[in-house]
């Protein structure tokens, strides 16, 4: 346990100097500064619209940092040949990617934590009120970002950055659309063949769309708390799941 | 130009304010809660990942078990 957070440690110390860190908070934090200039609505149409976006920017900027973070973590380390100190240590190849992954989870938090700081203090600015539904929004919009960067880590340990990071993109986009889009356009596929594997392929996706709690941030809907426990479980499940993947191939791999 | 500049940006930002318009329809408000799809896609998605885990730690027993008799047998 020593080995896999001393790992983490480095490796968040390494990601919050990285530009990409820094340039999407800071370009994140410009757009939910700028949604406050919405002043052509009404007071509470606006609110609902500076919900609405503030909760995509945290979405968005999530997904974005657990990519470019998790995706060229493990690559990076085999190319500045950082990773052989490491693995000629007595710290197994399985520690090493999970503790790769925990770094870049903190990173994200550490991002996410401060855009959604912002959101509350606006919040409360404009409703005169904390809401106390945002904290829960904003952790689930950090689990969808686990899970992003535990696939784009499974990716990094077979794949250069440049792959790992266009194909957790891709997945992330499909993701996203995954039941309300894809689910439809399966159920009009003519062909047996693309029927066959676009459900394969619709199975291996991750639901990510059940993390997006912003209508119910919007809109102040209650959600079942079996539904969130659900799709908490899910998550943790699933990143697992994809980390567990990635040690294996990387244990298997020749570096 | 600066017109159009903030037209668009205007629209932009609208439409990715898309949930604040919505109304009626859960797929179109992203009420994914009272869907009952994806709760089945999550169970079954967990389920399948559950087998994965359960036959390739099956397969590794295995592997192990009929190494450790090819040793003794020889």
């Amino acid at each position: 346990m020593r080995a896999i957070w001393t790992i983490a440690k480095m490796s968040l110390v390494e990601n919050s100097r990285k530009q990409v860190f820094h340039v999407l908070c800071l370009l994140m934090l410009a757009v939910i500064a700028g949604s406050t200039l919405l002043s052509i609505f009404t007071e509470g149409v606006k609110l609902k619209i500076l919900k609405d976006l503030c909760m995509t920017c945290i979405l968005f900027a999530g997904a974005m940092l657990a990519i470019a973070l998790g995706a060229t973590g493990v690559p990076n380390d085999v190319e500045t040949r950082t990773l052989y100190p490491i693995i000629a240590r007595p710290i197994a190849r399985w520690q090493y990617v999970v503790g790769k992954f925990l770094g870049t989870c903190l990173t994200v938090a550490m991002g996410l934590g401060a855009l959604s700081a912002v959101f509350g203090a606006l919040i409360y600015y404009y409703q005169a009120r904390f809401d106390w539904f945002l904290p829960t929004a904003a952790l689930f919009a950090l689990l969808e970002a686990t899970v992003i960067a535990a696939v784009a880590t499974a990716l990094s340990t077979i794949a250069t950055p440049a792959v790992a990071a266009a194909l957790s993109f891709m997945i992330y986009l499909c993701g996203t659309i995954k039941v309300g889009y894809f689910g439809g356009m399966l159920d009009r596929a003519s062909s047996g063949l693309v029927r066959t594997v676009g459900t394969t392929v619709y199975h291996l996706l991750p639901n990510l769309e059940c993390f997006n709690l912003k209508a119910a941030l919007v809109h102040d809907d209650a959600i079942p708390l079996s539904y969130l426990v659900l799709v908490a479980f899910y998550g943790v499940c699933y990143a697992a799941f994809a980390l567990g993947l990635g040690a294996v191939v990387f244990k298997g791999r020749e570096v | 130009m600066r017109r159009t500049v903030s037209a668009v940006s205007t629209g932009f930002l609208l439409a990715l304010a898309r949930a604040a318009w919505a109304h009626g329809d859960p797929h179109e408000l992203g009420h994914h809660w009272s869907i009952g799809e994806y709760r089945s896609e999550m169970w079954f998605q967990i389920s399948a990942m559950a087998f994965a885990v359960v036959a390739y730690v099956l397969v590794l027993f295995g592997v192990r078990a009929w190494k450790r008799h090819g040793i003794q047998r020889r």
